[in-house]
């Protein structure tokens, strides 16, 4: 399965960058803007920035498709035009993950 | 894989077959093929776009399982029409056509024959209506026509079951509801799904 990297706030103060919702940080910053941009830079191999809010909403989710396209399953799209857009599609489905995770 | 991976499904679109529908779709993402169907189509011009999809489909899945009448007691000819027009692409195309390749599907294994007895000799699969078994059929024969990786069909019925109880909280987040959701709707949510938690 490909890597999700969350941006997420740290207990204490700042930002932290860890592979998995509850995995290790892997990184900690002072500002969330340098978090995402780690977060990106690590993303960039393939994968899914999943980025919340202080709040831990997620605010959104950016896909990153694997240069190598090593991917496990290469999905295709279907040639049809959904009304939804793909970022919230991703937010969605990474939100109820979250919420079914925890309930 | 050794063409495009588009995969024309040929089956009944009311809301008592979608379970099974909706199993077939999934099962073609999770298989790292396309689906294609009638829905693209649209309803004009419809039946010159269902051939153009079906010239695009190096692959065919037909269910013939809901050919019965249907409510004003006339039968459903559309499936045996597409799986006709898709048998007339292979039989009589270029050589890119006459490499075709298509599962025929029906709830009981021979029972074809009592009402398309000129496919006598096909070898149809049958899936006894339910969705997992479904799953089994079509990845099974999808997999003896790829040469890549995929899930076995346990893993992917299981992650079929996972998909269908966020379903309908999916459409939540998006604003949908289940009246509301179009198949390019719920086309998207579906391969999305497959691509954050399978690839």
């Amino acid at each position: 399965m490909c890597k999700k990297i969350h941006v997420a706030k740290a207990k204490n103060d700042g930002w932290v960058v860890r592979e998995g919702r509850k995995a290790r940080p892997t990184r900690t910053f002072k500002v969330k803007t340098d978090a995402v941009r780690a977060a990106k830079k690590m993303g960039h191999s393939g994968g899914f920035v999943v980025i919340h809010n202080a709040d831990g909403k997620i605010s959104e989710v950016r896909r990153y498709k694997s240069a190598t396209g090593n991917e496990k399953v290469h999905v295709q799209s279907a040639p049809v035009k959904s009304r939804l857009s793909k970022p919230d599609i991703y937010r969605a489905i990474a939100t109820v993950e979250m919420k079914t995770a925890v309930g | 894989m050794d063409n495009n991976g588009n995969v024309f499904i040929n089956c009944p679109f009311d809301s008592e077959y979608s379970p099974l529908f909706d199993a077939i779709l999934f099962t073609v993402f999770c298989c790292s093929f396309r689906p294609r169907c009638a829905y693209e189509a649209g309803d004009e011009d419809r039946l010159n776009r269902i051939c153009a999809i079906i010239k695009e489909c190096d692959y065919g899945i037909h269910d013939l399982s809901r050919t019965e009448l249907n409510a004003e007691n006339l039968p459903r000819f559309n499936m045996p029409l597409e799986l006709g027009i898709f048998i007339g692409a292979k039989r009589f195309g270029g050589s890119h056509q006459k490499k075709k390749h298509y599962l025929t599907l029906d709830t009981e294994k021979y029972r074809y024959l009592k009402f398309i007895s000129d496919l006598g000799g096909q070898d149809p699969k049958e899936h006894n209506n339910d969705p997992a078994e479904a799953i089994k059929r079509v990845r099974n024969w999808l997999k003896s026509h790829s040469d890549g990786s995929m899930p076995g069909a346990t893993a992917i019925q299981n992650h079929y079951r996972n998909y269908l109880v966020q379903r309908l909280n999916l459409l939540i987040e998006n604003n949908l509801t289940e009246e509301d959701a179009e198949y390019s709707d719920t086309t998207s949510i579906m391969e999305a799904w497959v691509d954050f938690h399978l690839s």
